[in-house]
């Protein structure tokens, strides 16, 4: 994936469910679907998928053990993401500095 | 969380000792808009479907301007050659002792394309609703 392209990982979390499993996953890495199902009102099926976004964002990954599949994050893209978000933050103060002094 | 959160959205919240008027009128006018907004701002005029570009810091973006409420909102998609196209809102309310408060949204566009089919209101939610009527989106706290 392309770091500098923050888009698929905006999207991925944009969805709460997945920012909760987000969430999950950062307090108890290698859980399953099944353990994070149990712990969001959400059925086994719906969170396979939201986890098959966040691995295509590149947020997570898949580590096979024994008939277990058990996920953690991958966190390097949230980077990209809040380097968008802080640098549209800082022009924004700029901007906002500009116009004070204006009126 | 904040709605502008949720929605990975930077939001900006500030105190203009402006009435609300004055503030709109550099808002709502392209040369009103060349005064802060950014170095140099080409726009016919500020009205939903103008199309312009605007340069600050010597970066060109692609500029639209997507939603006009008079005197409170005005909403604008941009785009640096390359980079992310987002939207941005900048909505007006008056504030105490005659000042304007002014809250400026801007948001990922596929951010809003995962949220909401419709713009508008993605960005009522994120932040341009003030009070009561807001609309109100579920988010797991």
């Amino acid at each position: 994936m392309d770091r500098t392209d923050p888009g698929p990982v905006f999207a991925a979390l944009a969805d709460p469910t997945r920012r909760e499993v987000v969430r999950l996953l950062a307090q108890q890495p290698g859980l399953t679907a099944s353990a994070i199902a149990v712990e969001l009102p959400v059925s086994r099926q719906a969170i396979a998928k939201h986890l098959a976004q966040l691995r295509d964002a590149g947020l997570a990954e898949a580590e096979h053990a024994g008939r277990e599949t058990r996920y953690r994050l991958t966190p390097e893209p949230l980077a990209g993401a809040m380097e968008w978000m802080v640098a549209a933050g800082a022009q924004w103060d700029t901007r906002l500095e500009r116009l004070k002094r204006r009126l | 969380m904040e709605l502008h959160e949720a929605m990975n959205a930077m939001r900006r919240e500030t105190i203009l000792d402006a009435p609300r008027d004055a503030v709109w009128a550099l808002v709502a006018d392209p040369e009103g808009l060349a005064e802060w907004l950014a170095d140099d701002v080409e726009l016919p005029a500020v009205e939903p479907g103008a199309e312009g570009t605007v340069v600050e810091d010597g970066e060109l973006r692609h500029v639209t301007i997507e939603e006009v409420e008079d005197q409170r909102r005005v909403a604008l998609s941009w785009c640096a050659p390359g980079g992310e196209p987002s939207l941005v809102e900048l909505t007006l309310d008056d504030a105490e002792d005659g000042r304007t408060r002014m809250v400026v949204v801007e948001v990922p566009l596929v951010t809003l394309r995962a949220v909401a089919a419709r713009t508008t209101y993605a960005l009522t939610v994120a932040g341009g609703g003030q009070g009561a009527d807001r609309p109100q989106m579920a988010v797991a706290a």
